[in-house]
């Protein structure tokens, strides 16, 4: 993983728990070039037209738009265009979309989401391995 | 009593009814008795014409009947006399042709025997025989000596009757036999004068023989005799008189008639008299006389005469019958003013009479009346003590319903309750099937805390990579941390003392467990200036885990602990008592505070229900103590409002069985 490659990298990060957005942006800010956070799937979407992140991480569980709501419409409107990460606590069926790339579980291990986004990044081409 | 009045009123009501549709009835029955009165009295006085009527009807029917009667008898007596005429001639023919058929040639025998006949006279010297030679018809001896010798075979009566082959017609019937021939009389050629002949065929000689009269004549002398009875009789009965005309002209006119019989009017017998005779009012009554005369054969006539005693005319009422055989008319009248009196006299006695049916009438109206009344009376005097009776016995059993509704209505609350609390049991049930997905809902709420943990950790570190780890920042870190891991805590603590902590049932006194805890949260409430009141009853054991207990009792005194703490007044105070019945302890733990809201109330044992303000609070502390005195206990962990204020929460539980000491 090329920490450098990382800081030329800008995401979107959906989640409507503010301790959690909080605490996480706070990381996020250091690795990543530029992030966004969105509380809910419709200002997630709002940010994705307007600042075409590199990545797009999300919480599934929101109010206004949830998340997969919000990955079908992003799915439809860009077609694989931006690799799709999910944090979340749930792990069974009925929490899975064919359009995400990868899924990480709760509680967060925030390496484990860097090494996801670069290998992301890579696969869209988003960066030169 | 105000029901013995609305009787009094039900009962005479029909009495009332009774006796004023009597009196509309009597009125009306009195106007029809008036009416009928009146047409009484028309009747009596229709009557009365109409018998008086037939009286003078039947006055003269009587003098036509013996007119009848004396026309037939003067044939009878014409025949009967013409018999012994010719008896007497054929006699005297006989005797001479005995004598001298052998002496005498039969041609000069038949002549003196037709002289001696011819010579012959009778009836005042009118009779004669008349003999005609039978086989000629020519007149061998007569009356008048001009007719011997000529033929009467082709001779007719005025009627158009061959008289000799008519006698001999009558003759072949009948010998002797009596023939009718009409004959005009002289001056008089329109009225057929009938002549009775008695005529024989006299064998021996060959002759036909007979005599005749004609009856007119015979009439006229019965005639006379009538005119006389009648004229007699009249002077005796002058107010019944009868009188009698000759008709000579049914036309009318002038002399259209002659008076036989002498009139009350004084108008002699023999006057000829005018059919255009006028009565005193002038009416025509001879003319309308004649007019039903010719119509009916009789004749109603009213009429008015001025009586020799009285200046004013009278109404007079008069039969009239026209005798055909005689050409006469009978007659006989009555001054409808002198039977006024007795008409009088039959109306007063016909209005007496009414007057009596009247009263009659009247006082078995009364008579019934009365009867309806004194029934009336009796039967509300014999049937105000049975409905009086009916009216206890109905206040009895209202007071009875009244009981048995009020039973009911106990009945059904304590059924609506009974099924309340089986519904809340159900609901209960439900729930507890609900703990899995409770457990569930645990887990996603401990991954959350346990994610932000994570995320200040990882941030801790990356801070201090970063170089921006300052002592602020750890310490607004592991504030979160501690924060997130008191809060997981709570939840994990109640968790575990249901499921998680597992300890060793057992029979232990429950007065020794709230004993243990009392003291334990005494000294808290102390503090808090809330007062405890304890009642235990002595020596009551249960089975079960005694942590559960006592932990089910800590939250319910630390809920009541709190809503007391928001009190801003004196005189806080829990009470917990302790007693039993036969087969159940029973825990009830008050305070004195405001009470659960009924949104509250409804919901207080849900999961995760709370009234704290606290993020990440699980809520379950009732839930849990339900389940554990449920499930831990085989009891119940009601909640309620007390009427005197506060709220109540009762735990019961089955005691021990002190034989089943298993497990």
């Amino acid at each position: 993983m090329n920490k450098d490659a990382l800081k030329t990298l800008s995401a979107v990060y959906v989640e409507d728990e503010e301790i959690v957005l909080t605490q996480l942006i706070g990381i996020l800010k250091h690795h990543l070039k530029e992030v966004y956070p969105a509380r809910n799937g419709k200002e997630g979407l709002e940010l994705i037209a307007k600042h075409d992140p590199d990545v797009i991480i999300t919480d599934l569980e929101m109010p206004i738009m949830d998340g997969l709501t919000m990955i079908s419409e992003v799915r439809a409107k860009y077609n694989h265009h931006h690799p799709i990460i999910v944090l979340t606590g749930y792990d069974d069926d009925e929490h899975k979309h064919d359009g995400v790339d990868c899924y990480l579980y709760k509680p967060l291990k925030t390496r484990e989401l860097f090494e996801k986004i670069y290998e992301q990044a890579i696969k869209y081409g988003k960066l030169k391995g | 009593m105000a029901s013995s009045n609305k009787f009094y009123g039900i009962v005479l009501l029909p009495v009332i009814s009774i006796i004023v549709l009597s009196i509309v009835f009597v009125i009306m029955q009195d106007r029809q008795f008036e009416k009928l009165s009146e047409e009484y009295i028309s009747h009596i006085e229709q009557n009365f014409i109409r018998q008086n009527r037939e009286a003078i009807k039947s006055k003269v029917m009587l003098v036509n009947n013996m007119i009848t009667f004396e026309n037939d008898y003067i044939e009878k007596e014409l025949k009967a006399d013409l018999k012994d005429k010719l008896a007497m001639a054929i006699n005297l023919a006989d005797k001479i042709y005995q004598e001298k058929k052998d002496r005498l040639p039969y041609r000069q025998l038949r002549q003196e025997i037709i002289e001696q006949i011819s010579n012959i006279r009778f009836y005042e010297g009118r009779g004669y025989y008349h003999i005609i030679d039978y086989d000629t018809g020519v007149a061998v001896g007569h009356g008048f000596k001009e007719f011997i010798g000529k033929s009467f075979e082709n001779f007719k009566d005025d009627k158009g009757t061959k008289i000799i082959q008519a006698q001999r017609d009558a003759i072949a019937r009948d010998n002797p036999a009596f023939v009718k021939l009409y004959f005009f009389k002289p001056g008089d050629s329109k009225t057929f004068y009938p002549k009775l002949i008695i005529t024989t065929k006299y064998e021996p000689l060959n002759l036909i023989i007979g005599t005749g009269e004609y009856l007119d004549v015979v009439t006229k002398k019965t005639q006379a005799k009538i005119i006389e009875h009648i004229g007699e009789r009249n002077k005796i009965d002058s107010e019944n008189y009868l009188f009698i005309h000759e008709v000579l002209n049914m036309e009318g006119g002038d002399h259209f008639a002659k008076i036989l019989t002498t009139m009350a009017s004084g108008e002699q017998a023999g006057t000829l008299i005018s059919s255009h005779a006028k009565d005193a009012k002038g009416f025509p009554y001879r003319d309308e006389m004649l007019k039903q005369l010719k119509q009916n054969g009789e004749a109603f006539v009213t009429y008015h005469f001025t009586k020799p005693d009285s200046p004013v005319p009278s109404p007079k009422l008069s039969y009239f019958y026209y005798q055909k055989d005689w050409n006469w008319i009978l007659g006989s009248g009555f001054y409808l003013d002198d039977y006024e009196k007795e008409l009088a006299v039959l109306k007063q006695k016909g209005i007496e009479k009414l007057h009596g049916d009247r009263m009659q009438y009247l006082i078995t109206v009364l008579v019934v009346l009365l009867a309806v009344i004194a029934a009336a009376l009796a039967a509300f005097l014999r049937y105000r003590k049975v409905i009086s009776s009916y009216t206890r016995k109905i206040e009895q059993q209202n007071i009875a319903l009244l009981a048995y509704q009020n039973e009911l209505e106990d009945r059904v609350r304590q059924e609506v309750t009974k099924r309340q609390e089986q519904e809340a049991l159900l609901l209960q049930q439900t729930k507890f099937h609900q703990m899995g997905e409770m457990l569930t809902g645990i887990t996603h709420h401990w991954r959350q805390p346990l994610n932000v943990i994570a995320l200040v950790a990882q941030g801790l570190e990356d801070s201090y990579e970063f170089g921006e780890l300052d002592s602020q920042v750890l310490k607004d870190d592991v504030n979160l941390i501690v924060k997130t891991t008191q809060q997981m805590s709570e939840t994990i603590n109640s968790f575990r003392s249901f499921v998680v902590k597992k300890e060793k049932k057992r029979e232990f006194g429950v007065t020794d467990t709230i004993h243990e805890v009392v003291s334990l949260l005494k000294p808290t409430l102390d503090g808090r200036f809330i007062s405890l009141e304890v009642q235990l009853e002595n020596d009551l054991h249960i089975w079960g885990e005694p942590g559960y207990l006592a932990n089910v009792l800590q939250n319910i005194l630390s809920n009541a602990q709190e809503e007391l703490e928001k009190q801003e007044r004196l005189n806080r105070k829990i009470s917990i008592t302790l007693n039993s019945d036969q087969t159940n302890i029973r825990i009830d733990v008050a305070d004195n505070g405001p009470g659960i809201p009924k949104d509250v109330i409804e919901r207080i044992f849900d999961p995760f229900f709370t009234t704290k303000e606290m993020a990440y609070t699980t809520g379950t502390g009732l839930y849990f103590s339900k389940l554990m005195i449920e499930q831990g206990f085989g009891g119940t962990l009601t909640v309620r409002n007390r009427e005197q204020g506060g709220a109540c929460f009762t735990i019961t539980i089955p005691k021990s069985d002190p034989e089943n000491t298993d497990e």
